[in-house]
């Protein structure tokens, strides 16, 4: 039984910025129309290349962030380009662009051109810093930008101000981006099907970025504050707690004031915990300064627990013991896992050049509507005929 | 205030979520016009009101708690005991008003509870009931305890993020959470849209780890298809002809910059505007990405001797203003000030008189994306504790007195 969402129609004149954007409307059941120039969409050729094969149709993030969609091959920028564009916009639901602000409204393309002859539309710019503000036309060749501004990227590091703050990283903002724009798609979709009246989504990354709240940006409300670096990914709320070495790889324990738990594991296979055997460690308080002055040693205690197990092993006696405790899971292990495969999230998707594999599936499950990503991304063009013949 | 009605303003939506996730999808709801009331009792209070990433004040009494105040924004405040047999009889009532029920839970905690589907939907079959787990409802791994800081380690996120050579040491610690709630949005968006065409409703089973699965998953398709994998590389770039792509501190302590160039055009405009500075930059070989690439750690070097002679924030901003992508790695109270965040309306200060149990005053963010038109609201910040109690038993559920009163007496408002 259908949605209010099928068959809806996107345009998508977008970049890394908004590609996962659209693909979140085609799980939906939306019609996505991706419009590239004539060679493509310059992402294509990002490597790695499924086969190790240089080609527009090969790149891994390509093909990823653009299943289920549309290729249509169109020079926006000619004069009869920017007509079709006009022509596609005026009855579809969605539109997605990600050049720099003012951009389309110069092509004739923008929200006010659009709205005037589809007042459904539901108008979605996505770029780093937002329409307006005084960072508006800055550049920002990549994700890094708006998120080193957002304040995430400070607290995230090795600690010790010689290490240089890390970002996340392989499109990670931009996603994130994309998939709040789509959120309010859907509401402002939903909106026109009941008024006919879409409407303007402005979204910056930077800002998407900046919802990310972390203790420093609570902090540095009350005082001017410049924290050290914490190993973040890592680094438990309270410890003892943290990345440990095991015997095939690294755990990662949460600090959750479970020394109680973790010292009768220790006991019981006959650690000596000497002193901190101390009731006044145990008692489960996250700011308990008994276990905070002696985070030290006591995380040296859980490394050597650790070093004697496997990270299957450890995930196991976590459970035991009632401790996260999660393996450290590199991409193969991640495919691999029996977890994930007996939920059926992994999906068989064949395309037609780099070949048929399993890809990530859906990221919610719906009991009535499930999410779908079954279609491989198109090749360059390949809807040419199909969308434009029409015209 | 405006009149302009938002796209979600018929939808009721229970909150029994907590921490991050839950609140954190609801509040992109609210934001888009539903109406959200926010459960609560005093066996079980939602810990980030007074403990996690905590306003820099140490009264315990003080709810310090900003997470909480920013992701349930604008929500009602119930303050109802389940485990009273009459609060639970309130509480089905409630479901009966509704169009959503959140919560972040396990999956057995959630039968427990009384708020699982089969349950709620004897009460409204059109209810949408949304649970957002670490894992998801079932498989072999559904009870492994889950934080998002654990999420990004056993999806490979921690993995790859890290310096060259080592082994990855993660992102930030909620940002699993914040994304999943982003997830439970559009996931409660896609319900919704099923009910309108329906009118039935369905449960929603979310799996923070599988929504950071989709997020990252080319990483997992170059899995899939070459059977290859890359661990960390610092802050290069992994994706696209980017290159120099790093960060540099600039002069002092920890002021650092990062610089991203993605064109030759680019790299000339940079050359044009720093290359007296480090003649070494004129070198023909940095001409083309594929010579940068090559010569990445020259390069980087080179530009790291430059960048330690200015402040991070001058430097970039003179970067900008020549074309290049540049920008400060801002800690968090250089994020808060923020001159273009600012001039967007994205922070708010609320203010509350000293003897709210909240504190007095704390920056509110504003809705993402920005909509047009926009949406002119006041901010008022997360619901003291059963703050809506009168208005949502006596106009929305229309209870009678005596019912409260005995109501009260089973401890159902504690």
């Amino acid at each position: 039984m259908g949605t209010i969402y099928e068959g809806k129609r996107v345009l998508e004149i977008s970049d890394e910025k908004g590609m996962y954007c659209g693909k979140l409307l085609t799980m939906v059941g939306m019609e996505v129309i991706k419009i590239e120039p004539e060679e493509g969409d310059p992402q294509r050729l990002w490597g790695p290349f499924a086969g190790h094969v240089e080609d527009k149709e090969r790149g891994c993030f390509w093909i990823y962030y653009n299943t289920g969609k549309k290729s249509v091959t169109l020079d926006i920028y000619s004069e009869k380009g920017k007509e079709i564009v006009k022509k596609l916009a005026s009855e579809a639901d969605v539109l997605i662009e990600t050049l720099k602000p003012g951009k389309m409204a110069e092509l004739g393309l923008g929200y006010d051109d659009i709205k005037a002859i589809n007042p459904k539309i539901v108008y979605c710019s996505i770029t780093a810093f937002g329409q307006d503000g005084p960072y508006a036309q800055w550049n920002a060749s990549s994700d890094i930008i708006p998120y080193a501004i957002a304040g995430n990227m400070n607290e995230c590091g090795r600690p010790g101000f010689g290490y240089a703050p890390l970002n996340i990283g392989r499109n990670f903002t931009y996603n994130a981006a994309g998939l709040y724009s789509a959120v309010a798609i859907l509401a402002f979709v939903r909106q026109a099907v009941n008024t006919g009246e879409g409407g303007y989504l402005d979204t910056a990354a930077i800002e998407t970025a900046a919802l990310w709240r972390n203790e420093d940006m609570a902090n540095g409300q009350r005082f001017p504050y410049k924290p050290d670096r914490k190993k973040v990914g890592s680094a438990p709320p309270f410890p003892p707690g943290g990345m440990y070495k095991c015997k095939d790889g690294s755990v990662f324990i949460v600090g959750m004031s479970q020394w109680r738990s973790l010292s009768e594991w220790m006991k019981e296979v006959g650690m000596d915990i000497g002193e901190f055997d101390d009731e006044k460690y145990k008692i489960a308080n996250n700011d308990n300064p008994d276990v905070c002055s002696h985070s030290d040693e006591l995380n040296a205690l859980v490394a050597a627990l650790c070093q004697n197990y496997t990270k299957d092993e450890l995930y196991k006696e976590g459970l035991r013991w009632h401790i996260p405790i999660v393996p450290m899971n590199s991409p193969e292990d991640v495919y691999n896992d029996e977890h994930f495969n007996e939920r059926g999230f992994f999906v068989r998707v064949n395309h037609p050049i780099a070949g048929e594999t399993n890809y990530p599936g859906a990221p919610a499950k719906l009991t009535a509507t499930p999410l779908t990503v079954d279609q491989a991304a198109p090749l360059l063009g390949s809807a040419n005929e199909e969308v434009l013949g029409t015209l | 205030m405006t009149n302009t009605k938002r796209p979600l303003e018929d939808i009721l939506i229970i909150d029994n979520s907590w921490i991050v996730a839950g609140p954190h999808g609801v509040r992109l709801l609210s934001d888009l016009g539903a109406k959200v009331i926010h459960v609560e009792s005093s066996k079980k209070k939602d810990m980030v009101r007074f403990d996690h990433i905590r306003l820099g004040v140490k009264d315990p009494k003080k709810e310090g708690g900003w997470v909480f105040q920013d992701n349930n924004r604008n929500a009602m405040g119930l303050q109802l005991n389940m485990k009273s047999a009459k609060g639970r009889e309130i509480y089905y009532k409630l479901v009966q008003a509704a169009d959503v029920v959140v919560s972040n839970i396990t999956p057995r905690a959630v039968k427990s509870m009384g708020i699982d589907f089969e349950t709620l939907s004897q009460y409204n079959p059109k209810i949408i009931s949304v649970n957002a787990s670490g894992m998801g409802d079932y498989g072999c791994k559904k009870d492994t305890m889950v934080f998002a800081p654990a999420l990004n380690c056993l999806t490979g996120c921690t993995y790859t993020v890290g310096y060259e050579g080592e082994e990855g040491v993660g992102i930030s610690v909620s940002t699993a959470d914040d994304v999943g709630g982003a997830m439970l949005a559009f996931s409660v968006l896609q319900a919704i849209a099923q009910r309108d065409a329906t009118g039935k409703g369905q449960f929603i089973d979310l799996s923070e780890a599988e929504n950071m699965l989709s997020f990252i998953g080319s990483t997992i398709l170059e899995w899939a298809y070459n059977k290859e994998q890359t661990g960390p590389i610092g802050n290069h770039a992994y994706y696209g002809p980017l290159c120099p792509h790093n960060a540099y501190s600039g002069a002092g302590r920890d002021n650092w910059m990062v610089i991203a160039i993605g064109s030759d055009e680019e790299w000339q405009r940079f050359v044009a505007e720093v290359g007296d500075e480090a003649p070494a930059l004129k070198d023909e070989k940095f001409v083309s990405y594929e010579g940068r690439k090559a010569n990445e750690k020259e390069l980087d070097d080179i530009i790291a001797g430059i960048a330690v002679k200015h402040n991070n924030r001058v430097f970039a901003e003179r970067l900008q203003n020549a074309g290049v992508s540049a920008a400060p790695v801002n800690p968090a109270s250089e994020t808060l000030a923020d001159e273009h965040l600012n001039a967007r309306g994205f922070w708010n200060l609320v203010g509350l008189p000293e003897t709210d149990p909240r504190q007095p005053d704390f920056l509110i963010s504003a809705d993402v994306p920005k909509s047009m038109p926009r949406n002119e609201k006041t901010f008022k910040p997360g619901p003291a504790m059963g703050q809506d109690n009168e208005w949502i038993l006596k106009e929305l559920l229309h209870l009678t007195g005596e019912e409260i009163e005995e109501a009260k007496n089973d401890d159902a408002f504690i």
